[in-house]
C-alpha cells in the first residue's frame, strides 16, 4: 500500500510536469529541456519568500507565476525570435538545454550549490494517508481540471488546440500566435513551479533536484503519447507506480534503469505511446 | 480607388527561387477576380504573398490594401484588418468540431444567417471537422472566413479535390457570396471553367509573371484560354508546332 501511494504521489507530480512538456511540444514542436531548470526556479523563489514571509501558500504561488513569468519571457524573445529566423525545432531545443544550464549557473550564485530544506504544504495524515499525498492528490486534481476546463470549454482553449493543430491557419484567422503560444509557456511553467514545491519536501532543494523528475516525466509523456493529454497523464501515472513498486519490491539499486527499460519496450512495441496517434507516411 | 493593389512584387525561395518575378494586379470593391494558371505559375505564393504567409516576403515591390501598405506584414494583422485568406489545404482544423472551427473567427449562436449559405453545417456542429467530406470542409473554412465579415477574401484553389457536381455548387455559393454580402473576392484556381463564369475580370498565370489580363468576357475570348483551359478548339496556325509546345508545357 505504502509503494502505491508513493508511486501514485510521484506519478501526480510527474503529470504535472509531463503536461508542460505536452502543452509546450504541442504548440511549437520544441522539447523543452530547461522545463525542470525553469520550474526548480520558481521553487527556490517560493524558499526564498517563505524564509521572509512564512506563508508558503502564496510563496509557493508567486513563485509559481516568476517561472512563468520567465517562460513566457524565454519564448517570446529568445525561442520565437529563433523560429522566425528559421531555426528548426531541434535547433531550438538545443537553445532550452543552453537555457538550462545558464539557469543553473544562475541558481548557484543566488542561492549557493548546498542542498537546502524545503517545508512541506502539510504534515501528519489525513486518515490512512500521508497529508502531504492528500495536498498532492488535491492540486493535481485541481490543476488538470483546470487545464481541461481551459482547453475544452474557453475560446482561449480552442485557440491554443487550433495553434497546435495547424499554426499557419491559425494566422489566416487574426489568432495572435505570439501571445497564445507566450502564455502557453507561461501555464507549463507555473504548473511546472507546483509541482518543483510540491515535491520539494520530499527531497533536499538544489539546482538539479528536478532534474530526475523531469526525465520521467519526460519518459512518462512518451509512453503515453506526446500528442494526447490523456496518454501523457496515464503515461506519467504508469511510470509513477512503476518505478516505486519496482523500488520497493525488487530493487531499488534498478528502478531508474526499470523506468528507462519501460520507455525502451513501449518505443519498440508502440512507439506512438499508449493513446498517441500512429504515424503513416504515404508512400 | 481599389480595395488591393498588388505592385510589380517579387517573391524568392532561399534567396535564389525567384517563384514571383515582379506580379502586378488590383481589385475593386464588390468585384470576384480569378487568376489563373498552371501547377507551378506561383498563384499560391502570391495568394501567401499578400496574406503575409511568407515571411520577409515579397523581398521587392508593395501591396496596398485600402490605402495602406501590408507588404511584409504578420499574417495575422493583415487578417485582423480584413483580408481573410481561405488557404489551398483549407486550414480546417481537423481535431476541432465544426462549431468549434467557426468559433475561432468569432461565431456565436446568433450567428444563424451562415447556415442559410451553408445549411449542411448546421447538422453537423458537433461532428469532428476531419470527419466532413472534401466539399463540407471546404463550405467551412469559406464560412469560416466569412463570418470575419472580411473585405477581402482570398481563396487559394477552392475547387482543389472536388468532384464537378460539388465544384459547381461551391461556385454558386461564392456568386451568391459577391451578390447578397457584397465580399469582394480574388479566386486563385486552375478550373477556368467554372471561375471565369463567376468572375469580373481575371488573369493569366505563368512562371511567376502575368502573361493575360481582361474582363471575363475577354477571357472566353482568348482562343489560348478556350484551348488550354476551357476545352475549346483552336484553328491551327501556319505554325502549329509551336501551339503544340505551349500545351505541352501547360
Amino acid at each position: 500500500m505504502d509503494y502505491l501511494i508513493s508511486g501514485l504521489q510521484v506519478g501526480l507530480i510527474y503529470v504535472l510536469l509531463s503536461f508542460g512538456i505536452f502543452l509546450i511540444y504541442r504548440t511549437t514542436r520544441i522539447l523543452n529541456f530547461a522545463h525542470g531548470d525553469i520550474a526548480t526556479l520558481g521553487t527556490f523563489i517560493a524558499l526564498t519568500l517563505h524564509q521572509k514571509t512564512e506563508n508558503l501558500l502564496i510563496s509557493v504561488v508567486v513563485g509559481a507565476f516568476c517561472s512563468g513569468v520567465v517562460s513566457m519571457l524565454f519564448y517570446r524573445f529568445i525561442i520565437y525570435e529563433g523560429e522566425r529566423r528559421g531555426v528548426n525545432p531541434l535547433g531550438l531545443t538545443i537553445i532550452t538545454i543552453a537555457f538550462a544550464y545558464i539557469l543553473q549557473s544562475f541558481e548557484i550564485v543566488i542561492w549557493g550549490a548546498e542542498p537546502k530544506d524545503f517545508p512541506s504544504l502539510a504534515y501528519g495524515r489525513f486518515f490512512i494517508f500521508p497529508a502531504q499525498f492528500v495536498v498532492i492528490l488535491l492540486v493535481s486534481l485541481f490543476l488538470m481540471l483546470g487545464m481541461y476546463f481551459i482547453t475544452m470549454k474557453t475560446n482561449f482553449g480552442i485557440q491554443i488546440r487550433a495553434i497546435s493543430q495547424n499554426r499557419e491557419a491559425s494566422a489566416t484567422l487574426g489568432i495572435s500566435v505570439k501571445k497564445v503560444v507566450s502564455f502557453v509557456w507561461f501555464i507549463a511553467s507555473f504548473i511546472g513551479a507546483i509541482a518543483g514545491s510540491l515535491i520539494a519536501p520530499l527531497y533536499f532543494v538544489d539546482q538539479f533536484f528536478l532534474f530526475d523528475p523531469f526525465v520521467k516525466s519526460f519518459i512518462g509523456a512518451v509512453v503515453g503519447g506526446l500528442d494526447n493529454p490523456f496518454g501523457v497523464v496515464i503515461g506519467s501515472i504508469i511510470v509513477g507506480l512503476a518505478e516505486n513498486i519496482f523500488g520497493g519490491y525488487i530493487s531499488i539499486k534498478f528502478k531508474t534503469a526499470f523506468v528507462f527499460f519501460i520507455a525502451l519496450v513501449f518505443l519498440l512495441i508502440k512507439p506512438e505511446g499508449l493513446l498517441g496517434r500512429e504515424i503513416k507516411e504515404r508512400v | 480607388m481599389p480595395i488591393l493593389e498588388v505592385k510589380n512584387i517579387e517573391t524568392v525561395y532561399y534567396d535564389r527561387l525567384y517563384v514571383l518575378k515582379g506580379v502586378s494586379l488590383e481589385i475593386n470593391q464588390g468585384e470576384i477576380r480569378v487568376v489563373l494558371g498552371p501547377n507551378g505559375a506561383g498563384k499560391t505564393t502570391l495568394a501567401k504573398s499578400i496574406s503575409g504567409l511568407i515571411k520577409d516576403q515579397p523581398r521587392k515591390g508593395d501591396i496596398i490594401f485600402e490605402g495602406r501598405s501590408i507588404a511584409r506584414k504578420e499574417a495575422e494583422k493583415i487578417s485582423s484588418m480584413g483580408l481573410v485568406l481561405v488557404p489551398e489545404d483549407r486550414g480546417v482544423f481537423p481535431e476541432l468540431t465544426v462549431e468549434e472551427n467557426l468559433k475561432l473567427s468569432g461565431w456565436t449562436k446568433k450567428d444563424t444567417w451562415v447556415f442559410d449559405l451553408f445549411p449542411n453545417l448546421y447538422q453537423k456542429l458537433q461532428e469532428i471537422s476531419n470527419h466532413l467530406s472534401g466539399g463540407e470542409q471546404q463550405m467551412l473554412a469559406i464560412a469560416r472566413a466569412i463570418i470575419k465579415k472580411p473585405k477581402l477574401l482570398i481563396l487559394d484553389e477552392p475547387s482543389l479535390g472536388l468532384s464537378p457536381k460539388l465544384t459547381n455548387e461551391l461556385f454558386k455559393t461564392l456568386k451568391r457570396l459577391n451578390e447578397e454580402l457584397k465580399t469582394t473576392m480574388l479566386i486563385v484556381e486552375q478550373n477556368a471553367r467554372v471561375s471565369v463564369e463567376i468572375c469580373h475580370y481575371g488573369y493569366v498565370m505563368e512562371n511567376g509573371k502575368m502573361v493575360f489580363e481582361g474582363k471575363a468576357d475577354d477571357l472566353k475570348d482568348n482562343e489560348l484560354i478556350k484551348e488550354l483551359y476551357l476545352g475549346g478548339s483552336v484553328k491551327k496556325t501556319e505554325k502549329g508546332w509551336k501551339l503544340y509546345k505551349t500545351r505541352r508545357r501547360w
